[in-house]
């Protein structure tokens, strides 16, 4: 049997099958539509139009673009982040709470367990309610507007020729704007692409350079906290670019294949329908927090342990050549990239707690650096069930030796040609 | 999921990427499944209880623009027809594309299992000015035939009233004679090495014969316990190897 | 691939606005690159419209 297919496909029987079909279907359809004429084209055609076009596609996508920044950063990072974590937790909920348990728990490693510094309300269930929830929330929402009006499928052919420069066709551009939101919702959605080298090369762009919507907001409110915030957020865009395009260039030619040209189809777009966005924010926000509070409670938990145990200074020594040398970071920056090995926007947050003890140079290495990282747990795991575990391994093992080597580089270019103003 | 391996109580939605298929899962089980509007987001089998049944298990396929299966999340909705035991399969078509959703049709209506044909999004194709004439349609095809709106929620109930007296239909097409031939030598060949308990051989031939790598998968996986002296293989297989090393016909 | 002049022309040469019918899918195009082709509507001898050629080609698969 598997003879009588080696010959079948030389003999190209499935496209002659396949044909038939095809005309079977035209024959049949043809008998039982009827069209009416269409004076004008549809509102919804001319638009879709627009947005391809050679010459507007390009300022309506900036324009998107800078939309969705206003919305997510500067809305949702910013005032509602704002509103959240100052007013509502660190203002009223975590000293309640905390007093709450200092009362009622005799046992005070319990006690710190839940409110101390690693504590899994303080730290982990604040992170990722205050913190994280208002950012993914408004990012999926933008998502899912952009998706029900039929955008995304255009931004594959804007990005198309882009693309080609990194071995991928238009269609990877899919995976990757949701890997601003989530790179292991990401990750599982590289199926759609055909070849597995598009896949491999894909998860591993997701992975390296990435950033998911948590991180991009705690990057974006950290370095916005700095005065210098205009110019801090442009050059690590500008970085972050670059070390993509670089990376993506260097995977291209290392691993091996063909890049197949973008086909695919572009569905009529539509005003987007309130109900299906709100339904599918909803489904993926579900879907998101019961994949992160268990993930940032665990992360929490380890920091609690690694402290406790007395194991964190030392890690915080063993790590202060490599955090401290290389990057020019303080020392206690250590225990930010331990919680960066676990999600490395725990592991900004680490530094954004630090932020006022750390120079703009410092700030922008150690974004830098961990927003190279693996982006967490959840999203290795999932590395691992789309690529197998040893290619997930090797993926990390390029990746977190590059984050730092590429901290390391701009620690000494910054500190030896930027003067900040 | 299923206590009873016999029992078929699984109702599998299928179709073209972007018709609609999660929504109208969403409307069928209340389960969440992650809709949009640009093909492909559906990468995985999803699998809830039906509302209208609940003996019944309904499954969200990833879509597939063509069979046999290129890509992973076209082998899974492949896999998923060839693993689970189906009492029924639902066609999600595009109404404004009937041509096209008719393409998939034809092959599925190759697979011996009752099928039903639902039109979704016939509210677009409404407003482009297409109109579709179910009753002709749904009497050339021989099965129900549904206008739905899924996302509105019209037509669920007809929709879900048609499953129950669904039946298998009749092959949509027949081939070109040659290939006839070699598709009812390969389905005689399958029947009887390594039949498929609610597939029918005809559908499984012709999806190996296309080049399905799923489909060659099971066969292969089928046979090993069956495997048989050279005089056991039928004459129609050395008959359907010398057909199908021919030139192709013009 | 024009109908009236019986020209082969390939698609990325045909000007906007043309209909055209497919002469051929050509030996480079990947055989999976072809089915898909054909799912979306594409065959040899029939007929389709080019509606943009920057930055990709777009294409419209007349309907019958």
């Amino acid at each position: 049997m598997r003879r009588l297919a080696g010959e079948n496909a030389e003999g190209d029987l499935p496209a002659l099958l396949a044909r038939e079909r095809t005309e079977a279907a035209d024959t049949l359809s043809a008998s039982v539509i009827q069209r009416a004429p269409r004076s004008s084209p549809l509102l919804a055609q001319r638009v879709g139009q627009y947005v391809v076009h050679p010459a507007w596609g390009m300022p309506i996508l900036l324009a998107m673009l800078y939309l969705v920044y206003q919305f997510v950063g500067v809305f949702g990072a910013t005032v509602l982040v704002g509103l959240l974590e100052k007013d509502l937790f660190e203002g009223i909920l975590n000293p309640a709470f905390t007093d709450f348990v200092t009362a009622a728990v005799n046992i005070p490693f319990i006690a710190e367990l839940l409110v101390g510094q690693y504590g899994l309300w303080t730290m982990g269930m604040t992170y990722a309610l205050a913190l994280i929830l208002p950012i993914v929330t408004t990012f999926f929402l933008a998502f899912g507007v952009l998706e029900d009006s039929g955008y995304l499928p255009r931004l594959t052919v804007i990005a198309n020729r882009l693309f080609a420069l990194i071995g991928l066709n238009g269609r990877a551009v899919l995976p990757m704007v949701l890997g601003l939101g989530c790179v292991t919702m990401a990750t599982l959605t590289t199926r759609i692409l055909h070849s597995p080298r598009e896949r491999m090369i894909t998860i591993f762009l997701l992975a390296l350079a990435i950033p998911c919507s948590a991180q991009l907001g705690v990057v974006l409110g950290m370095l916005g906290g700095v005065s210098f915030s205009a110019v801090l957020i442009w050059a690590l865009a500008m970085v972050l670019v670059l070390v993509l395009l670089l990376s993506g260039l260097l995977a291209a030619r290392l691993i091996p294949g063909r890049r197949i040209p973008l086909v695919t189809e572009l569905p009529p777009m539509r005003l987007p329908i309130l109900g299906n966005v709100l339904k599918k924010t909803g489904g993926r926000l579900k879907w998101y927090l019961l994949e992160v509070i268990p993930l940032f409670l665990l992360g929490t938990f380890i920091m609690f342990a690694l402290d406790k145990l007395g194991a964190l200074p030392a890690i915080i020594r063993a790590g202060e050549p490599l955090v401290s040398g290389w990057l020019g970071l303080p020392p206690e920056a250590s225990a930010a990239f331990v919680m960066g090995f676990l999600r490395r926007d725990f592991g900004a947050t680490g530094l954004f707690a630090m932020a006022h003890t750390l120079s703009p140079v410092q700030a922008v290495v150690g974004m830098i650096t961990i927003t190279l990282f693996i982006p967490c747990f959840a999203s290795l795991m999932m590395m691992v069930k789309e690529q197998g575990l040893k290619i997930a391994l090797t993926m990390v093992a390029v990746i977190v030796p590059f984050a730092f080597l590429v901290g390391g580089l701009f620690n000494i270019a910054l500190r030896a040609l930027w003067v900040p103003a | 999921m299923n206590a009873d391996l016999s029992v078929t109580n699984a109702i599998l939605l299928v179709g073209q990427p972007n018709v609609g298929k999660s929504v109208l899962f969403h409307r069928l089980t209340g389960a969440y499944v992650n809709v949009s509007n640009y093909p492909g987001t559906t990468v995985e089998v999803t699998r809830a209880n039906a509302r209208f049944d609940h003996q019944a298990v309904l499954l969200d396929t990833p879509g597939i623009l063509a069979l046999p299966a290129r890509s992973d999340d076209e082998r899974a909705t492949v896999r998923a027809l060839l693993e689970e035991h189906t009492r029924c399969l639902v066609q999600v078509g595009d109404a404004k594309n009937l041509r096209r959703t008719l393409t998939l049709t034809a092959l599925l209506t190759d697979l011996g299992l009752p099928l039903v044909l639902a039109l979704n999004m016939h509210d677009e194709a409404a407003a482009r000015g297409v109109t579709v004439d179910i009753p002709a349609l749904a009497k050339e095809l021989g099965i129900p035939v549904l206008a739905t709106v899924a996302t509105g929620g019209s037509g669920i109930a007809e929709l879900t009233g048609s499953l129950p007296d669904a039946r298998a239909p009749e092959a949509m097409l027949r081939y070109d004679s040659d290939f006839e031939t070699d598709i009812a030598a390969t389905a005689a060949a399958i029947a009887r090495l390594a039949p498929h308990p609610h597939l029918a051989a005809r559908g499984l031939a012709i999806l190996f014969l296309g080049g399905d790598p799923e489909v060659a998968g099971w066969l292969a996986e089928r046979r090993r316990p069956l495997r048989r002296p050279r005089s056991f293989a039928p004459a129609g297989w050395r008959e359907c190897r010398r057909r199908s090393a021919s030139p192709p016909c013009p | 691939m024009s109908p009236k002049h019986e020209a082969r022309l390939p698609l990325a040469f045909i000007s906007l606005g043309t209909e055209v019918r497919l002469a051929g899918f050509g030996d480079e195009i990947d055989p999976l690159q072809r089915e898909q082709l054909t799912a979306y509507g594409l065959a040899e001898s029939r007929s389709l419209t080019v509606l943009q050629q920057r930055p990709m080609t777009v294409i419209n698969p007349a309907i019958k």
